[in-house]
């Protein structure tokens, strides 16, 4: 009993002894924690690697596309591949084997290396397949670890480079990888490049970075960015579902009024008249539906000083204000009938040898030669003024009937949009500028000038919407580009036909008006050029010479000290005239030259080529059976 | 007084509670054999959470990939609904068939359209 209770004290002693041993063992080790935990600072490169790291990613939203009329794609986003390598891949883990098996494995990285050198030069041209594979083993070298190859590559280049045994190894075994870049692409090329528009990288000297639609609707396209952080595991990275995520939200498309097809046979036909002329600085082409104000067509083509190449440098519809010259003698004519101070076109007025009394202004020989000389006559029907763009009948039209109340003359201007901006579907719309009786500087002349289209500055786009209010009878329809904001098929924000002026001008006028216009584009008229066109066309013809700013020295005027001059050549209409579907603008822009571009000359001969084929292709023309 | 009584009990406690942590009767005193299942739950839930950790990861980086697979696949057909969009601009398939030698080419009058009466 006694020898019993001692061996059960001995195993309870040992038991107790390994108890106390194990106690102080766990103190030890809840003390080497805290001291771990709280005291001790462990080497930061030791710390990166033990530590799962979270790295914070921006998201990128997807840009919206800008869309035709019809849904085809005129700007989308998809990236380009830039192959980057890390030359240094595997480097240290070889190190650490033995030889033989360093040297095999070294081998079969280069061997793989070799047949991706000659893959990516059949791709990226940009070097041979020997100098990229040089350029890699001397990084490898050095120790880079970071290396760029060629320039971005599409995705079917990418797609064949991915056949490469290099990439099928994997980031951390061949060390090759993407980034992507982000890229805009325009399927038709530069078609409509100034309108549909570009967000570019703000370079020095250079403005306008938001160009065009995609500029202006910016906002919309571009989406929501978005953050997520990622962590590391042993498959690749993830998201950390323990930090912030806020999610991209990728932007809405654009649908536009565009039809591309339009803007393609525009595009073509106007640069077919002007590329030749390299006195020709440019020039451009709008057309709008006369119902609703959608711009179908915006053509703006610009030669380059160097290549003389035509391109979309510049947006001449929008931007271009300049004195328009005989398109602008409408206004005076409307203004004449809504006053009633002439009942029909073919009311007379004394030619009186062009001078109008008390002012002294060139002669017109449409009226001394072309009427007196010709129909021995002193009395010249309106309707003979417009077809001949005769500059006497406008100014007399305004100076004897406005000559005491010049400023009820402009403010009819400004009831026409003439004079008034408004807020267009891309940037960069230039104010029209009319100039004031009230202002510093008129003279008694101004007004003449006016009625005939001079010291007035508007735009084309300007033009064609004053325009199409005579086509629509009246009621002028705000220029719009945006059709509407969609998101995956879905309309978000409808937007459409706004009037500017609901009557400009009575019914009446406006049907007097096209029978003017008519006769512009009749045999004998100035754009007699477009009396060929398969359907009838109302228009008007206007030439105008752009006055040069005065420099070292010289004083401003039309021409410079070698007698030349720049031309802005303009014709403007609308068609058919017994229901018009479409109006038509086309303005060319000369170079300093002797010679005169006239409206009725390269632009009408543009606007009937463009009428012709709308004629052919437009559902409007088409016959039933 | 009654603070200092406290006090005095709190010290006797947590003296006794040593010299039954050093004698190996704490957890026997303290009872806590009534609460083995409990402990055992709470480990097996550890374990699991670790364990549901650890498989949540595996499929995120399924998810992952799988995105990443969906994304190249949206590019793709970008870049295909791009070349379609390239390859019908009227001027070029005129010209494309031109070079071909095909005597198609733009109508030259407007189209007759064959009305479908059979509602």
């Amino acid at each position: 009993m006694e020898e019993q209770k001692k061996k059960r004290d001995r195993i309870g002693v040992i038991l107790h002894t390994i108890y106390l041993l194990m106690l102080v063992a766990s103190v030890v080790l809840l003390a080497r924690i805290f001291y771990l935990q709280v005291i001790w600072k462990p080497d930061p490169r030791i710390e990166r690697q033990l530590r799962q790291p979270v790295h914070k990613e921006e998201l990128a939203p997807k840009r919206g596309n800008i869309l035709a009329s019809d849904g085809r794609i005129l700007a989308t986003s998809f990236p380009r591949y830039q192959l980057v390598i890390d030359p240094s891949v595997q480097k240290v883990d070889l190190s650490r084997l033995d030889s033989a098996t360093r040297n095999k494995r070294e081998n079969e990285w280069r061997s793989a290396l070799h047949e991706f050198s000659i893959e990516l030069a059949s791709v990226c041209p940009q070097s041979s397949a020997q100098e990229y594979e040089k350029k890699i083993l001397d990084a490898r070298a050095r120790g880079s670890q970071y290396l760029r190859l060629g320039k971005p590559v599409e995705l079917e280049q990418y797609e064949r480079l991915r056949g490469c045994e290099l990439l099928k190894m994997g980031r951390n075994r061949g060390g090759v990888y993407t980034e992507e870049v982000a890229t805009r692409r325009y399927p038709y090329g530069n078609l409509g490049l100034r309108t549909i528009g570009f967000v570019r990288e703000p370079k020095p000297g250079v403005t306008n970075n938001y160009v065009g639609i995609d500029g202006k609707f910016d906002y919309i396209l571009h989406g929501q960015d978005g953050v997520m952080y990622t962590k590391k595991t042993d498959d690749g990275f993830i998201r950390d579902y323990d930090s912030l995520y806020v999610e991209a939200i990728d932007g809405a498309d654009v649908r536009t009024t565009l039809n591309i097809d339009y803007q393609d046979l525009a595009d073509a036909v106007l640069r077919s008249q002007i590329q030749d002329n390299p006195e020709i600085e440019g020039g451009c082409c709008v057309i709008m539906e006369v119902e609703t104000g959608a711009i179908r067509a915006m053509v703006n083509l610009k030669r380059d000083e160097k290549s003389g190449r035509l391109g979309e440098w510049e947006n001449f519809a929008i931007g271009r204000r300049g004195e328009p010259g005989s398109v602008f003698k409408i206004t005076t004519l409307m203004t004449a009938l809504e006053d009633g101070i002439i009942k029909s076109l073919d009311d007379r007025i004394p030619t009186n040898h062009s001078v109008i009394p008390g002012y002294t202004f060139e002669e017109d020989k449409h009226i001394t030669r072309d009427w007196e000389q010709a129909k021995h006559s002193y009395r010249v029907p309106i309707i003979f003024g417009v077809q001949k763009s005769s500059n006497y009948v406008f100014r007399y039209l305004a100076l004897t009937n406005f000559e005491s109340r010049p400023k009820e003359f402009i403010d009819r201007l400004y009831m026409y949009g003439l004079g008034t901006s408004f807020d267009f579907d891309i940037d960069g719309l230039k104010a029209p500028y009319i100039p004031s009786p009230d202002s510093p500087g008129w003279s008694k002349y101004d007004l003449g000038q006016i009625a005939m289209g001079y010291t007035v500055g508007v735009t084309p786009l300007h033009l064609i919407t004053f325009y199409n209010a005579i086509a629509n009878k009246g009621k002028m329809m705000k220029p719009y580009l945006i059709e509407s904001i969609e998101k995956n098929g879905t309309v978000l924000q409808k937007r459409g036909p706004q009037i500017l002026n609901a009557a400009i001008c009575k019914t009446a006028t406006a049907d007097t008006l096209t029978r003017a216009l008519e006769s512009v584009t009749s045999k004998g008229g100035t754009g007699w050029r477009l009396g060929k066109a398969k359907c009838v066309v109302a228009g008007k013809t206007g030439t105008a010479y752009v006055y040069l700013e005065g420099k070292d020295g010289h004083r401003g005027g039309y021409k410079d000290e070698l007698g030349r001059h720049k031309c802005q050549g303009t014709f403007v209409g609308y068609f058919p005239t017994e229901n018009p579907q479409y109006s038509i603008i086309c303005t060319i822009y000369s170079k300093l030259s002797s010679v005169d571009y006239y409206g009725g000359t390269i632009p009408a001969e543009v606007c009937r080529r463009v009428v012709d084929k709308i004629y052919d292709i437009d559902p409007y023309w088409n016959e039933t059976l | 007084m009654e603070q200092e009584k406290t006090k005095k009990s709190f010290g006797l406690t947590l003296k006794n509670a040593f010299i039954a942590l050093i004698q190996g009767e704490l957890l026997l005193r303290l009872n806590i054999g009534k609460y083995f299942l409990h402990i055992v739950l709470v480990f097996a839930l550890i374990a699991g959470a670790i364990w549901a950790s650890l498989l949540i990861d595996k499929t995120m980086t399924i998810v992952e990939n799988n995105n990443e697979a969906i994304e190249y696949q949206q590019y793709q057909m970008a870049v295909k609904t791009f070349r379609l969009e390239e390859i019908t601009r009227r001027s070029a398939v005129e010209a494309g068939l031109g070079r071909l030698g095909s005597p198609v080419h733009e109508n030259e009058m407007p189209a007759t359209v064959i009305e479908n009466d059979t509602k």
